[in-house]
């Protein structure tokens, strides 16, 4: 049994930079980190860890970040399928130099123009530390699938950053 | 540092083949501050990673999300039995009832406007009249008595007549 107070409130964060990363609007991923909370509230009693209460709150999440943009008008093939070979905007500035909301800035602008899955497996996998099985678990994929998704993603983000590399030398 | 080791974890992090103890060593390393130059690219994504995962909630969230609990803790208050106040309970049959009176109501007047109807209208059109004795000696019997009860009644009215008349002659004559 997990206690919302102190068990569910400090993954709030969480969940709000996952659903911020995949909606990239701030008042959205509030809203759906509420509602996220307040499942999670209701279900508090039936949740045998904290770990559990992080699992469904991050399954939950990405569920209801996935159907607001369905909503907006992507479909799901769009969602998986877009630009394969998206490159790094040339326009940035070289990274070396660059200071830490540059840094970040950069890394949104790659992550933002991969295909939803792709975002999802870096936000979870690189960004909070997940171990394949609970991805796979929130995707309500295979860990394979996991896999080769990040695999995708890891190879874009790879090209911007070699790319800005080359074009600093 | 063994260089040529990051070198190596950093090829199978991009093919996705090291392990969570593998990566969490890649991403110590780069968060260390003295990465050599040729790792630079590769130290920005993982200092980008790392300070997007201290992305937190604005600080009026907390309030919103207690207000919006409370309103949610309000719709879910367990029902209670309780004990209904007589015009409460009464208020299903509330519609019948008022139904059953106003049809009471219109029937009713109804049936007093049809009942006081004007009586027929006096028919002074002979061509309409119709018999009223199928027995031709009744109707002559009917008709004698009618017609001797209108001389009687004419008779007695002359003799009034008379009399006033002559009442009225004794008096101018005196």
């Amino acid at each position: 049994m997990t206690d919302f107070n102190t068990d569910v409130m400090p993954l709030k964060s969480k969940f709000y930079r996952l659903a911020l990363r995949l909606l990239n609007d701030d008042a959205e991923a509030q809203d759906i980190t509420q509602e996220t909370l307040i499942r999670l509230w209701t279900r508090c009693a039936t949740l045998p860890s904290a770990a559990d209460a992080e699992k469904l709150g991050l399954t939950i999440t990405y569920n209801l970040s996935r159907d607001a943009l369905t909503r907006a008008g992507r479909t799901h093939e769009q969602l998986d399928a877009i630009d394969e070979n998206m490159t790094a905007d040339s326009s940035q500035s070289p990274i070396d130099s660059l200071a830490e909301t540059d840094r970040r800035q950069f890394l949104r602008s790659v992550i933002e123009r991969l295909p939803f899955r792709q975002q999802t497996a870096v936000q979870l996998r690189d960004i909070e530390g997940k171990p394949y099985k609970e991805i796979a678990d929130i995707m309500q994929i295979t860990e394979e699938q996991v896999k080769i998704t990040l695999f995708r993603a890891r190879q874009a983000l790879r090209n911007a950053y070699k790319k800005t590399d080359t074009y600093e030398l | 540092m063994n260089y040529k080791y990051i070198e190596d974890l950093l090829e199978r992090y991009f093919q996705c083949q090291t392990t969570d103890a593998e990566e969490q060593i890649l991403h110590n390393f780069f968060l260390s501050e003295d990465v050599p130059a040729e790792f630079a690219p590769y130290a920005d994504l993982f200092g980008a990673f790392r300070a997007e995962a201290g992305t937190t909630l604005p600080a009026d969230f907390d309030s919103r999300l207690s207000q919006r609990l409370k309103s949610e803790q309000g719709n879910r208050r367990p029902l209670r039995a309780r004990i209904a106040a007589i015009n409460r309970s009464l208020k299903p049959f509330y519609k019948a009832a008022a139904s059953v009176a106003l049809v009471i109501t219109v029937g009713t007047a109804a049936s007093q406007y049809w009942s006081s109807r004007a009586p027929e209208p006096v028919e002074y059109n002979y061509s309409n009249y119709h018999d009223t004795y199928s027995d031709p000696e009744m109707a002559r019997e009917t008709l004698t008595d009618a017609l001797k009860d209108l001389s009687d009644a004419l008779r007695g009215s002359d003799a009034t007549l008379a009399d006033t008349i002559e009442a009225r002659t004794i008096a101018t004559e005196d």
